[in-house]
């Protein structure tokens, strides 16, 4: 296997983890490019190449380059929508602006909805209907159509979303409109719900495709770039990007179903915080990726992060499978401010990576976490990412004092002490979002900690939540990429099925021949994605209810991938419906038919474990990677800690806080009461000191977990 | 998520346990509440979300409720008494206690409630609670709803508590008998266990919460959140200038005859407590337009709530606010009175009361009312089930909510008791369950109550039936101008709603509201919805804010000239000069 590449375009760094053929690791954060995000990338493979023999032959012996982007998540927090228009049946103009009559709070007048993403003066009506059976009830009037193109290229549209009533049981009325469309406005991007989300629910597939038009072009243009420029380098491997349901896609998916890379970044942070725990045989875990501009929280459980398919995106709904995470603006380049009222705020306004902190010198004024850091010494000026930034802790005092101490009447350290304790509160209620409001107490979990600034807060997060372990994953800094790597390549598919269980042989011939359907298309999409036969898996469900029930249940029904559906097969798919209905709805309804309304499957395409190398073991003692003492604020009186160079550490070292642990890309910090110990591939594990970590382990493994390799 | 400030510390009393078992419980009421939404056989609970879910202690204390029509904040705590009173001790682990008895603790019939017992260590710990809509209960009317129903018993079955399933057990000769009085069996039947569903799934979760934290636990903590809930309620009540305040609002009419039925409210706010005293409304309805007490109680919390941005539905904030509701009045029907109407037109109007006596006090808080519901049920043979069905059809609640300073009315931010909780239905769902086409459901040009915060648009909602009907009635209100919300400060009224239906010939017959009437297949049912009424002086609404609703075409260019004195180009451009003398003049005139 030649190299493989992770890399994650966030909104401040771009990060890269490479494992090359012996299973070398290397990890590298670039500046982020917004204007041109494949710049950034280009240049920080430029600089991983520059290490090699012969620079020039790098991109030839890559195999794979998994990606994530942050452009859609982007677009939506900064509202920089392309010009969208939408395209909806006569009679359902309003339906979208409506929202469903839903509103977020009921107890409160004093709320607007939120803009809508097509302003109403862009929803164009057409003549056109297709009934419920899917028969044309009238045709559509092509007039329309053009006379809504026309508007929409007077107005300067540049995507367009199409969704007719039951376009899901015939798309015909939506492909024509689709043609004419792209005639009269060839340059635009167009969307229709038919393809984007064929399922029944007007609005929620219309939103959804509103969505995937709005975010389309930009994304497009985005992977085109990138896909010459890495092509133009020598590239011949597979280029394949992170969706939001935390599986991977290849490029021209990606530029057809933009709204599934809504989570492209941050899906892959719980994965990786799930390979890296397991062994350890931790299934419950809260990761935290915090990086320049933002945290991402997220609740493992049972060693998976849940997926939903009925998300909100800034109160958009959105019907494609994705990750529940919970995103804040909280990170390093947060930028600390006194308001009028004279209190310390942290955030969200981000100081980015122009101009930055600070201490960069780059013109930033206002202090931020990272400039906090550096003044109580958490932080190395000479070291900060591998010392390639130099970090001037005079600037950084400076900024602390003006803006933050002097204001509020306190010395500099003070301050600069009640910008990380905001911060930590701040990202210790984030954690408790995806914990304590779902009722699972975060005590029970192991608090996973990632980005660039995430090992320097974890333990005051760990406090201020009351949890005794950190799990610090080596290459943390870079979590995402690494999770880019051990992520399967995750294809959705969905077929209209409406079977009555009560009738068996047709059941079975009907379920056969979309099950046949279904996976001669998945192991197409698998094989265009070259998936060797021995790494597909196909996975089935099918969404099922008792008759005459308004919803749907979707059960997982694993022997449909063996093909060949019997009468006998159809009574064990409505025994697995009825047991799975008890679990999760409490009842059954025993003698109703039972009813298929949709068959699915999961196309998986496993990839290789991400081959990471053993590090050398030592023993408890961790002289060998000691170097040196700092001067380090904890509280108001400074500690002489002791500092340590992450790379020099061995498995089974432990480290009693207070201490730094500094690694080119990232700084742990071990406070006062904490303890560490390095494991087998060098991730930390971080743990109260006063308890046993041995104890700790076995109180947060499930029973029956067998644990491995815990030091 | 909650977040809880305001607890005096304690060594019993863990922080962070402080916030987990309260959001714990509010998440497990929500679970309830998903097996209602999702596994139903009605649109009632699974598109409009007619349902609420919620978990008392074993005093009858409320602890939480899910956030599902608001109408019921509070409700819950009601049903607890009688239930005590009948069985005291005799309940056991796996009994689920049915009951719609409006007298004892109920609004109306339609409303099922589902109670399950909670045992820990064979001790009473918990009540897990479902209360929904059926899409039946029998009697004479449609679903429930008869306009020439005199008593409770013209109205559908009535069910005083009853065990439904004893020790685990469920009674089928009992069921048999409920269901038999039931026109829409297969529905009902279905919806009765998604409840009783719902109450199963809150006990695995009370049991599990249970064996976690042990009852003691459980309980000190849900004191102390329950005292933090009071004293942010009376906090929030202290905002109110103490002082006594009356209001009132009328219906249409009282359905027999045209007198208009009104609902007076005299509000007095002392320092942090708050009495509604609804002795002065009159007398009960000889027909369906009256509500019982404990429905009564539970909208003028709502609308308090509402005013105060308070979200907490327990036990704790309810004891800053008491009632005076004497029997014989349309706000608590003296038995064997009709109530179908509680929770729709009586509570539109209960509300508004409410609002109107607390504006004047609290301008800055207010918003103008909520608009009236006219909602036709019909009942006709389903062509593929060959059965009787209803198309109880809830595009017709898509209504609007007023202005309030600040921020213009929802479109669907109405009505009254669900405060934009409860959920449009999906086209394609509502044509895929029952023999209609929908052909129109679009927002009304000019619809809106005028008002420098205006309310939300009406819709204009077309919709035809297939095929005929068996039987069918509308009900509601708000078709006369003393019925339509008021707008405040300024604000305008609405013009009233009118329902229509065009035959297939053509001719358009508008429809009295409170009445049966019948459809041909190929008939279509319209609905000119009124909108939200206005709050301030239109003349006051910022400029752009109109050019916007013109160029969406929502507003005419003619009555942003008459009524906001904004004076538009054929482009639809702002004339900003002649804008300004126009609006300067006319305020100044005015």
């Amino acid at each position: 296997m030649g190299t493989l590449l992770g890399i994650d375009v966030g909104g401040t760094f771009t990060d890269f983890i490479e494992i090359d053929s012996d299973g070398d690791v290397t990890v590298l954060k670039v500046p982020s490019t917004p204007e041109r995000p494949a710049d950034g990338v280009l240049a920080g493979i430029r600089k991983l190449a520059d290490r090699r023999r012969s620079p020039d032959d790098y991109l030839r012996s890559a195999d794979l380059i998994v990606h994530g982007t942050t452009i859609t998540t982007n677009a939506v927090l900064t509202r920089r929508y392309a010009k969208t228009g939408y395209l909806t049946t006569k009679g359902f103009r309003d339906l979208l602006n409506s929202r469903r009559g839903i509103k977020r709070n009921a107890f409160t007048a004093k709320e607007a909805p939120p803009d809508p993403i097509v302003p109403q003066y862009l929803v164009r009506t057409v003549e056109e209907r297709i009934g419920r059976n899917g028969e044309v009830l009238q045709p559509v009037n092509d007039a329309d159509v053009q006379a809504a193109a026309e508007r929409f290229r007077a107005e300067g549209v540049e995507a367009v979303a199409v969704c007719f009533m039951f376009s899901f049981l015939n798309p015909a009325h939506e492909e024509r409109a689709g043609e004419i469309l792209q005639r009269i406005l060839p340059d635009s991007y167009v969307s229709l719900s038919s393809h984007i989300l064929p399922q029944v629910r007007m609005y929620e597939r219309g939103s959804t495709t509103v969505f995937n038009a709005c975010v389309g072009p930009l994304l497009r243009r985005y992977i085109i770039d990138l896909q010459r420029q890495l092509e133009d380098s020598g590239f011949r491997g597979r280029l394949l990007t992170m969706q939001s349901n935390g599986g991977v896609m290849s490029p021209e998916v990606v530029k057809e179903f933009g709204a599934n890379t809504l989570l492209s970044g941050p899906a892959s942070g719980p994965i990786a915080g799930e390979f890296f725990a397991r062994p350890h045989g931790l299934r419950d875990l809260i990761t935290i990726d915090m990086g320049g501009t933002s945290l991402d929280a997220c609740l493992v459980r049972d060693g998976r992060a849940s997926i939903t398919s009925r998300s909100e995106v800034a109160e958009y709904a959105l019907a494609v499978p994705s990750l529940e995470i919970n995103a804040i603006g909280a990170g390093g380049g947060s930028i600390a401010s006194v308001t009028d009222a004279g209190m310390l705020k942290v955030g969200p306004e981000s100081a980015g990576a122009v101009p930055g902190p600070a201490a960069y010198g780059q013109g930033g004024q206002m202090p931020t976490v990272t400039d906090a850091n550096l003044v109580l010494g958490y932080l190395n000026p000479d070291y900060f990412l591998g010392g390639e930034k130099g970090l001037d802790p005079e600037l950084a005092a400076a900024s602390v004092k003006r803006e933050i101490a002097e204001p509020l009447g306190i010395g500099t350290v003070e301050a600069a002490l009640g910008i990380v304790h905001l911060v930590d509160a701040q990202m210790a209620n984030a954690v408790r979002a995806v914990s304590v409001a779902r009722g699972f107490d975060p005590r029970e979990a192991c608090l996973v900690a990632a980005g660039g600034a995430g090992p320097l807060h974890a333990c005051g997060i760990a406090d201020e939540l009351e949890m005794d372990l950190v799990l610090v994953p080596t290459s943390s800094s870079v979590l995402c990429a690494a999770g880019m790597l051990t992520t399967p390549l995750r294809q959705d598919l969905v077929r209209y099925a409406s079977i009555r269980l009560d009738d068996p042989s047709r059941a079975a011939e009907r379920l056969d021949e979309l099950c046949t359907a279904l996976t001669r298309r998945g192991s197409q999409l698998l094989a265009e994605q070259r998936v060797p036969k021995d790494k597909r898996r196909l996975e089935f469900s099918c969404d099922m209810q008792f008759e005459g029930q308004f919803n749907v249940l979707e059960t997982r029904v694993p022997f449909l991938d063996r093909g060949r559906v019997t009468v006998k097969d159809v009574a064990a798919v409505r025994r697995l419906f009825e047991q799975h209905h008890d679990r999760i709805y409490g009842y059954v309804l025993e003698d109703a038919t039972v009813e298929i309304q949709s068959v699915r499957l999961t196309a998986i395409g496993l990839t290789e474990a991400p081959p990471f190398k053993p590090i050398p073991t030592g023993g408890s003692d961790p002289a060998g990677a000691r170097k040196g003492n700092r001067r380090v604020w904890f509280s108001a009186q400074p500690s002489d800690t002791a500092l340590f160079e992450g790379g020099r550490l061995q498995a089974g070292n432990e480290i009693t806080g207070p201490a730094i642990i500094e690694h080119p890309t990232t700084t742990a910090k071990v406070a006062p009461g904490w303890r560490a110990r390095v494991d087998e591939i060098g991730n930390l594990l971080v743990w109260r000191e006063r308890a046993n970590l041995d104890a700790i382990l076995k109180r947060l493994q499930p029973t029956g977990a067998l644990a491995m390799g815990s030091g | 998520m909650m977040l809880i400030t305001n607890v005096q510390p304690s060594d019993a009393i863990d922080p962070i346990l402080l916030s987990i078992i309260p959001n714990r419980l509010d998440a497990i009421a929500e679970e309830m509440a998903q097996t209602l939404m999702m596994t139903s056989r009605s649109g009632i609970f699974a598109e409009a979300r007619d349902f609420v879910t919620g978990i008392c202690d074993a005093e009858g204390r409320l602890l939480a409720q899910s956030r599902y029509f608001p109408g019921f904040a509070c409700a819950l705590p009601y049903l607890i008494p009688p239930i005590r009173a009948k069985y005291g001790t005799d309940l056991c682990d796996g009994d689920v206690v049915i009951v719609n008895d409006p007298y004892l603790g109920n609004s109306h019939l339609p409303d099922m409630n589902v109670l399950k017992p909670v045992f820990w260590q064979e001790e009473l710990q918990f009540w897990a609670i479902c209360k929904g809509h059926m899409a039946d209960i029998g009697g004479a009317g449609v679903a429930g709803y008869d306009p020439a129903g005199e008593t409770v018993w013209d109205e559908g079955i009535i069910v005083p508590p009853t065990k439904l399933f004893v020790a685990g057990v469920i009674q089928h000769e009992l069921f048999d008998v409920i269901l038999r009085q039931i026109k829409l069996s297969d529905i009902v039947r279905g919806d009765i266990m998604c409840e009783v569903g719902g109450a199963n799934i809150g006990e695995r979760a009370l049991k599990a919460l249970l064996a976690k934290y042990g009852p003691r636990v459980a309980r000190s903590h849900v004191d102390a959140f329950l005292d933090a809930s009071e004293r942010a309620m009376r906090e929030r009540i202290r905002t109110i200038p103490p002082g006594i305040y009356h209001g009132e609002k009328a219906i249409d009419d009282d359905v027999e005859s045209d007198r208009p039925l009104c609902v007076r409210v005299k509000m007095t706010v002392g320092d942090g407590t708050v009495e509604a005293d609804f002795s002065d409304s009159d007398r009960q309805s000889p027909r369906y337009m009256n509500s019982t007490d404990a429905f009564t109680r539970s909208m003028a919390t709502l609308t308090l709530f509402g005013i105060l941005e308070h979200a907490q539905s327990n036990h704790g904030s309810l004891r800053a606010i008491s009632f005076v509701n004497p029997v014989g009045r349309c706000t608590n029907a003296a038995f064997p009175g009709s109530t179908v109407l509680a929770t729709c037109t009586m509570a539109e109007c209960i509300q508004e009361a409410v609002q109107l006596a607390l504006a004047p006090a609290v301008p800055e808080k207010i918003a103008a009312p909520s608009t009236k519901l006219i909602f036709p049920m019909v009942a006709y043979i389903h062509p593929e089930k060959k059965r009787l069905d209803v198309n109880v059809d809830f595009f017709f609640r898509c209504n609007p909510s007023g202005g309030t300073l600040g921020f213009d009315g929802w479109e669907q931010g109405g009505p009254a008791q669900e405060m934009g909780m409860g959920r449009c239905p999906d086209p394609e769902i509502h044509e895929l369950t029952h023999p209609v086409r929908i052909l129109e459901f679009e927002q009304e040009l000019d619809s809106a109550g005028a008002g420098r915060f205006r309310g939300g648009n009406g819709h204009r909602y077309r919709v035809q039936h297939l095929v005929p009907s068996v039987k069918a009635v509308v009900f509601g209100s708000g078709t006369k101008p003393h019925s339509t919300p008021k707008g405040l400060f300024g604000g305008h009224d609405p013009r009233p709603s009118e329902l229509a239906i065009v035959r297939s010939d053509g001719r358009r017959e508008v429809l009295p509201v409170n009445t049966f009437f019948r459809l041909q297949a190929g008939d279509i049912i319209e609905l000119r919805e009124m909108g939200g009424p206005g709050f301030g002086n239109p003349l006051e609404r910022d400029v752009e804010r109109i050019v916007r609703d013109v160029k969406d075409g929502y507003l005419s260019p003619e009555k942003a000239e008459q009524v906001y004195g904004v004076l538009l180009d054929a482009d639809g451009h702002l004339d900003e000069t002649a804008t300004r003398r126009l609006r300067t003049s006319r305020l100044t005139n005015s």
